[in-house]
């Protein structure tokens, strides 16, 4: 008798790529999970469950039964942000054949110098949980002698054949050479002005560092956004992307929306030029004290498409359940706390890519929707 | 010091303080031996209190000198917690401040007592010692609980306190350890 796998469960085909979109309600970050085709397993940024500690994406891979080990190829780290990287030296430790890639830097000892800096102000409990989690990684790569792959505008960082005649590549779309530039400048800062041993580093905009993604998928096209935004200067951001990427040769029917949906992610170029018309486009909120997306904003997504995908739904932020006699004393003192709630959502979107005219077959899982 | 000793020496001191109640030796030795086990409880309490001392009591309470045992005096002092308020943890968190407007400011509440999610919380500049405002900043860390306190004569009260970490006096070899960490990745780590 064969066990029935649950929708969820069931791996891509050899021949069906695979982006799928984790979300944990809007306060404990997102993860990508992508198939390449022909179990080339790619890991973008990662997150963790607030309960069980665990990476989602490692959960979403052992559900469809897939060997993490031998068969994660590559992970990326997109940017410096806590809800990017926690859990990401899990990973690594247990995706033993993986590569591993990040935003270049030109100085790249000042850049570990930093880390290192950063990591010792963990025994006052400072660190950036980002800077934890990196130093782990690079440990993991100094024993493993694991090359790094530094991701800027046009850079293949991985490929595969598929059925021998199919092509597919995921070539990193920033950050730009201006932005590495000014990067270098910024950690000679944070280094000078280190700050007491027992506040956290503060990066200026990780975001306009963050790593956008292109994906090539036979005839099929993608864009992964992640935190990228819009900048003031062209030189960095999308209008860098737009204006001079040489390795978008086509209009992507699939977008991952940057930055949780907010105005800073998003430029009408992107859709006028990268993106085809009606994309399948999804996203992750964004749920603390603010809320992304801001209702206007989700009002001009639905202007370029009808196929919108949200991992979570808003949820009105609450106080967190304890016993009575806690509850009675938090009352007591008035306090304003307010629970980051945590909901679990995947959007997954799968496509033949051995056939030109597929279309993308997304599931939603969880708390995931179509708005 | 053996026990004996330590009742001889107490019987001593102690037959000037109780010589107008007329005990007889019999009964000196019986009162002294109630206040060994007094002081034995007083210090089985302290050493309890100095174990969770680092987070949740204040520091200019305890010094690192301070002895875990003093002989009484000609005035016996029962209660050895008689200067430690003894502070029963309900909640406690490690807090992150995220943002500062005026004199409020929010900070990420990390539990730890149960774990799981995360909180958000807002507070008044006010709920922050005079010591510590100046080490209230963007990224500072704090410990943050609430709970009842009950102080040396039975009083029971609702409590919080917040202790922002205390800046920690960076060695030279602090700065050299993490440097040469940094060069031993730069030499050790391949890029491609």
């Amino acid at each position: 008798m064969g066990i029935r796998l649950t929708a969820l469960e069931t791996p891509p085909q050899t021949t069906q790529a695979e982006i799928t979109l984790i979300g944990t309600g809007g306060g404990y970050g997102e993860a990508c999970v992508v198939h390449l085709g022909d179990d080339n397993w790619i890991l973008i940024d990662s997150c963790i469950n607030p309960f069980t500690k665990k990476p989602l994406s490692l959960e979403y891979l052992e559900s469809i039964n897939i060997d993490i080990k031998n068969k994660v190829k590559l992970l990326i780290c997109t940017h410096w942000h806590d809800d990017h990287i926690n859990g990401m030296s899990e990973i690594l430790s247990k995706a033993e054949k993986a590569g591993f890639a990040i935003a270049s830097t030109h100085d790249k000892k000042k850049f570990l110098q930093l880390v290192k800096l950063d990591y010792e102000k963990l025994k006052a409990e400072a660190s950036n949980a980002s800077t934890i989690e990196f130093n782990n990684c690079i440990e993991i790569l100094q024993k493993r002698g694991t090359h790094i792959k530094e991701s800027s505008l046009d850079k293949l960082l991985a490929a595969c054949t598929i059925s021998d005649t199919h092509r597919c590549e995921l070539i990193s779309l920033s950050p730009s050479d201006y932005t590495i530039h000014e990067f270098t400048k910024e950690i000679s800062s944070l280094i000078t002005e280190y700050g007491q041993p027992n506040q956290k580093i503060i990066p200026k905009s990780p975001n306009a560092k963050s790593v956008a993604i292109f994906l090539k998928l036979g005839a099929h096209r993608a864009i992964l956004g992640s935190d990228l935004e819009i900048s003031k200067d062209p030189r960095e951001g999308w209008d860098n992307i737009i204006n001079n990427s040489l390795s978008i040769d086509k209009t992507s029917s699939l977008f991952k929306i940057p930055h949780h949906g907010s105005e800073n992610g998003y430029h009408e170029s992107i859709w006028l030029k990268l993106l085809d018309k009606n994309p399948i486009s999804k996203l992750t909120p964004w749920n603390k004290k603010n809320k992304l997306p801001a209702p206007d904003m989700l009002k001009k997504y639905l202007e370029h498409t009808d196929k919108l995908y949200i991992t979570s739904p808003f949820v009105n932020l609450k106080p967190k359940k304890r016993d009575k006699t806690t509850t009675r004393i938090i009352k007591d003192f008035n306090l304003k706390l307010s629970e980051v709630p945590y909901a679990k959502g995947i959007i997954r979107c799968r496509i033949d890519v051995t056939k030109d005219n597929a279309v993308w077959e997304i599931s939603t899982f969880d708390s995931a929707f179509k708005v | 010091m053996v026990k004996s000793d330590i009742i001889k020496e107490i019987s001593s001191s102690s037959v000037k303080h109780w010589k107008d109640i007329n005990l007889t030796e019999k009964e000196d030795d019986k009162k002294a031996a109630s206040i060994i086990s007094n002081i034995e409880n007083g210090i089985k309490k302290s050493k309890s209190m100095l174990k969770v001392r680092d987070t949740f009591i204040s520091l200019s309470e305890i010094t690192e000198d301070e002895p875990d045992f003093k002989f009484p005096t000609k005035y016996l002092d029962y209660s050895f917690a008689s200067h430690y308020n003894y502070f029963s943890k309900t909640q406690k968190w490690i807090g992150n401040v995220i943002e500062i407007k005026g004199d409020e400011f929010t900070a990420k509440l990390i539990d730890q007592t149960n774990g799981g999610t995360n909180e958000i919380a807002e507070f008044s500049i006010n709920d922050v010692s005079f010591d510590d405002r100046e080490l209230l900043r963007l990224g500072s860390t704090f410990y943050f609980s609430i709970g009842y306190n009950s102080s040396s004569n039975g009083q029971i009260s609702k409590s919080s306190v917040m202790r922002f970490q205390r800046l920690v006096k960076w060695e030279e070899s602090n700065y050299d350890s993490a440097l040469q960490a940094a060069e031993d990745a730069m030499n050790n780590l391949m890029w491609e």
